[in-house]
């Protein structure tokens, strides 16, 4: 990158703002997706939407592509640098600029570490309720990019329904202010249309998001299965009587030995080929009447042990293992693949069986952890990327995973998005009129196609940029 | 081309008997209506359009066509309403793809045989599409349970200005493949494309319903009952306020509170509630369900012989407002006419029927005042060309609105969807 614009962007950011040195950049190469890098030509720190906005006039008029980039954590390849990007990361706009007790709402820099905003609004009876299992380390902004979910959006929904006004910088540095937070959009819902467009609309600097009422009573109890069918089923059947726990999340056998064996341990029992999370929350009666009917369902699909936390610590080390089993994958070996396909919810026995089935096929070891309650399956493949031959055979089996899924009715990403590693696939879910129409729409956010290039969209969809490291299809 | 001309070249498409002669709003005077009967027949009416520079506004039943400004020319209405039944219902995964066309009511129907219950309980559902009230981002009174409709929509498929047809998102209750495209065209009332097919989430029918009707005096106090009850740890449907024709002893308020669900939730969340409200009438099952779909028909406000305003704004700054805007109609001597959401910030407003242009303009004019002092907004619906001049219905000034119009100008390049009609004459 030009000098000039170097120091262009240090005048507004201070030398602690940005970075060019080589060793440093090592850690903006990927994100969660390690199987993908690309070194950037620098990393911008803005503190503010004023700097941010700034600095994105100099990489404007430079003629630089910009990758936004929260804390590294997505797993699709999304923040993955083009070559001689500049990265606009978020780390030093962490603060809490209002917590609006009174509208249940509060306004945040989009740095902001998710977990973070629940700490700050429990003590007013509130919490935020996207909850991804990275959301200790995630940011809101990264998770208003991906429109993250987690497991207590089997209730709530993912990003999107708790966004409600936005600050955005635009690709030539103009500021898009979003954030009067109106009960329906004025005019086109530009906020919703923004979050979840993976960076390729701009850079959200700040985000007015919903507030929850923390609920009077809380159940969490964990179903033991002797197989994962059953564990399947019970969820199916459980949506399908029309029941609607906060939480519903299945862990394999794989993953409980993983997990028990790692910081993150539960007690889970070790002999069991599934757990079934639950968790309903509400008025006591509610929550009672509630779970004792899920319980019948349970146990009726097999289910041959229920234990229920019994006060919040036990709650909290339920959640712990769940949230802490990609973690804990660590274990099984060097790397992990975290797939993450959605499939309708009658179908979640077929479609664990047939992810199962292809890793076999091909010697790999997978594990399964899923939001079953939403149908966001997450089948993960342990790999080690030194290992060539064993790399190869991983991208076939997402591949042919999400074939698969989109055979069976599913779609290609739940929350993780589709960033670089799922682009090719983007012609099995929408026909080239509707990707035209994706197109069409960026290129009235960013005509210059500047903003995370070469993300999302296929190639001969949109004549974009090639930045995977696969095949064309 | 004359009018005769085209409705014959519509004609050719949809066929001469699914073309008639309407008289829009506005004095635009009469113009052909095309029926179309599925998404290729959509496409090819705008084919037409975009060949012969001709301006289209899509519609439903056109019960929310009001909700518009005039626009700068039409040629003809395209109706959805044979675009009618379920692509893909899915009961046990709590989904369903259905044609945009099918009434709200008969969408209604279909997913409660499937065992689940519709959203949004809009007013009138017999008199509306699910693609019109999609495309007009219509909420009911169940929003303070089920958020507003654009949080339910899966996915699309539309129709673009040039008879592109495409499609966004899926019928998945989660998902994120692609840009949600459907978000930007939920609630951009036509001005974008013409919705042919949409996916929603539905939500298990309840198997019982609690109804709960208190009075009150005045505004402020019978708000304080609506506040007690939301503070208790209850999944309200719905709390509203409403202004009472023939007040019983001075009570001018009705105060009015839905629950439903699992039964014995129902019937502990009914209890916690008689302790709060003394005292009040409780109408229960079938009673209950009755009297909700009459009292929500009664908030319609709908149709062309009454201008109405919606009013937003933050909630701690609901009440306020309220207060405010009925003042406004009894400082003016006017009858009050008013639906109030307290905890969905909502406020609804019939305009008097006396009223004249002249005075509707002035009192919307101060009611927007009103609304944008307590950080909100106001809508002007169903108001006549003559109360509308030099006031955008929707907001007097919006954030974004140059890459709104950029957004229009990509999406519909030859401008076929008629303009002037939306926000800042999109």
């Amino acid at each position: 990158m030009d000098d000039q614009v170097l120091d262009e962007l240090r005048a507004i950011t201070g030398d602690a703002g940005l970075l060019t040195d080589p060793t440093r950049l090592l850690a903006y190469e990927c994100d969660g997706l390690a199987l993908l890098q690309q070194r950037p030509a620098c990393v911008v720190l803005p503190r503010t939407t004023e700097e941010c906005a700034r600095a994105m006039a100099v990489l404007h008029r430079a003629g630089v592509a910009v990758v936004g980039r929260g804390a590294g954590t997505g797993l699709s390849g999304g923040a993955t640098p083009v070559k001689d990007a500049a990265i606009v990361g978020l780390a030093r706009m962490r603060d809490i600029l209002e917590l609006d007790v009174a509208n249940r709402r509060a306004r945040v820099q989009a740095g902001l570490v998710n977990v973070d905003l629940s700490f700050a609004a429990e003590k007013h009876g509130l919490f935020y309720a996207p909850d991804p299992s990275s959301q200790h380390a995630c940011t809101l902004g990264g998770n208003v990019g991906e429109n993250s979910g987690g497991p207590h959006c089997f209730k709530y929904g993912s990003t999107n329904r708790h966004v409600l006004g936005l600050v955005i910088v635009r690709h030539d540095g103009s500021v898009l202010d979003l954030s009067a937070a109106h009960v329906d959009p004025l005019g086109y819902d530009l906020v919703g249309l923004f979050v979840g467009s993976e960076g390729m609309f701009g850079v959200a600097t700040e985000i007015v998001v919903r507030l929850m009422p923390i609920q009077p009573v809380v159940e969490t109890v964990l179903a033991i299965f002797k197989d994962l069918d059953g564990a399947c089923d019970s969820v199916s059947d459980v949506i399908a009587a029309g029941h609607e726990p906060v939480a519903l999340e299945i862990l394999d056998r794989l993953t409980i030995e993983a997990v028990e064996a790692s910081i993150f341990a539960a007690g889970y029992p070790k002999d069991a080929e599934a757990v079934l999370l639950i968790e309903c929350e509400g008025s006591e009666a509610e929550v009672s009447s509630s779970l004792d009917e899920i319980l019948a369902v349970v146990k009726r699909r097999g289910a041959i042990d229920v234990r229920r936390a019994r006060n919040a610590n036990e709650r909290k080390k339920l959640w712990a293992g769940r949230k802490g089993a990609f973690g804990a994958m660590g274990r099984i070996a060097p790397d992990l693949y975290v797939a993450d396909v959605v499939v309708p919810r009658t179908k979640l026995r077929e479609l664990v069986l047939g992810t199962t089935k292809i890793a076999r096929e091909r010697g790999l070891k997978l594990s399964n952890v899923f939001h079953a309650g939403d149908g966001n399956l997450h089948p993960n493949i342990s790999y080690d990327r030194r290992d060539p031959d064993e790399v190869k055979r991983v991208l076939e089996a997402g591949d042919e995973i999400m074939e698969l899924v989109v055979k069976a009715g599913g779609s290609l990403t739940g929350e993780h998005g589709v960033g670089l590693e799922k682009q090719a696939a983007m012609t099995q879910v929408f026909d080239g009129a509707s990707l035209r129409a994706m197109c069409t729409v960026r290129d009235a956010w960013d005509p210059e196609r500047r903003m995370n290039p070469g993300k999302l969209i296929p190639v001969h969809a949109c004549r974009e940029m090639r930045g995977a490291l696969r095949p064309a299809p | 081309m004359s009018t005769a001309t085209l409705s014959q070249s519509l004609g050719a498409i949809v066929g001469a008997g699914n073309v008639a002669a309407q008289r829009p709003r506005f004095d635009l005077g009469e113009v052909p209506l095309a029926c179309p009967a599925s998404t290729d027949e959509v496409s090819e009416l705008l084919k037409l359009a975009t060949r012969d520079s001709l301006r289209v506004i899509p519609i439903g039943l056109s019960s929310k066509l009001g909700w518009c400004g005039a626009p700068e020319r039409v040629d003809f209405l395209l109706s959805t309403r044979r675009l009618v039944g379920a692509v893909s219902h899915e009961p046990a995964d709590g989904t369903i793809c259905v044609r945009a066309g099918e009434t709200m009511a008969e969408l209604a129907a279909r997913v409660e045989r499937g065992g689940h219950r519709l959203t949004p309980d809009v007013p009138h559902p017999e008199r509306c599409t699910i693609g019109g009230v999609v495309a007009a981002g219509q909420s009911g009174l169940d929003r303070l349970r089920f958020g507003p409709v654009r949080d339910h929509v899966l996915g699309m498929q539309v129709v673009l200005g040039d008879g592109t047809i495409a499609r966004t998102g899926g019928q998945l209750v989660k998902n994120v493949t692609g840009f949600d495209l459907h978000r930007l065209y939920a609630g951009s009332h036509g001005t974008l494309c013409v919705i042919t097919e949409v996916s929603l989430r539905l939500f298990p029918a309840p198997e019982h319903e609690v109804v709960f009707i208190a009075h009150g005096t005045d505004l402020p106090r019978t708000l304080e009952r609506a506040r007690a009850a939301f503070a208790l740890p209850l999944r309200h449907v719905s709390i509203a306020l409403t202004s009472v024709d023939s007040p019983p002893k001075g009570e001018s308020w009705a105060l009015i509170a839905r629950l439903f669900g699992k039964r014995a939730a129902v019937e502990a969340e009914r209890t916690a509630l008689a302790k709060c409200w003394t005292p009040a009438t409780v109408k229960e099952g079938r009673g209950a369900a009755e009297f909700a779909a009459g009292f929500r028909d009664k908030t319609s406000f709908v149709g062309p012989e009454r201008a109405s305003f919606s009013a937003t704004c933050p909630p701690a700054n609901a009440a306020a407002m309220a207060v405010e805007l009925v003042r406004a109609l009894d400082d003016r001597g006017l009858e009050r006419r008013v639906v109030f959401q307290p905890f969905e910030a909502r406020f609804d407003c019939a305009a008097p029927a006396e009223t004249d242009a002249g005075q509707l303009a002035e009192l919307a004019k101060h009611a927007r005042a009103i609304a944008l002092r307590h950080g909100g907004a106001l809508h002007v619906r169903n108001a006549p060309l003559a109360a509308l001049a030099g006031l955008d219905p929707f907001a007097d000034d919006v954030a974004g609105l140059d890459l709104m119009r950029e957004l229009k100008h990509k999406l519909d390049p030859g401008g076929v969807f008629a303009r002037g009609r939306f926000v800042g004459g999109l």
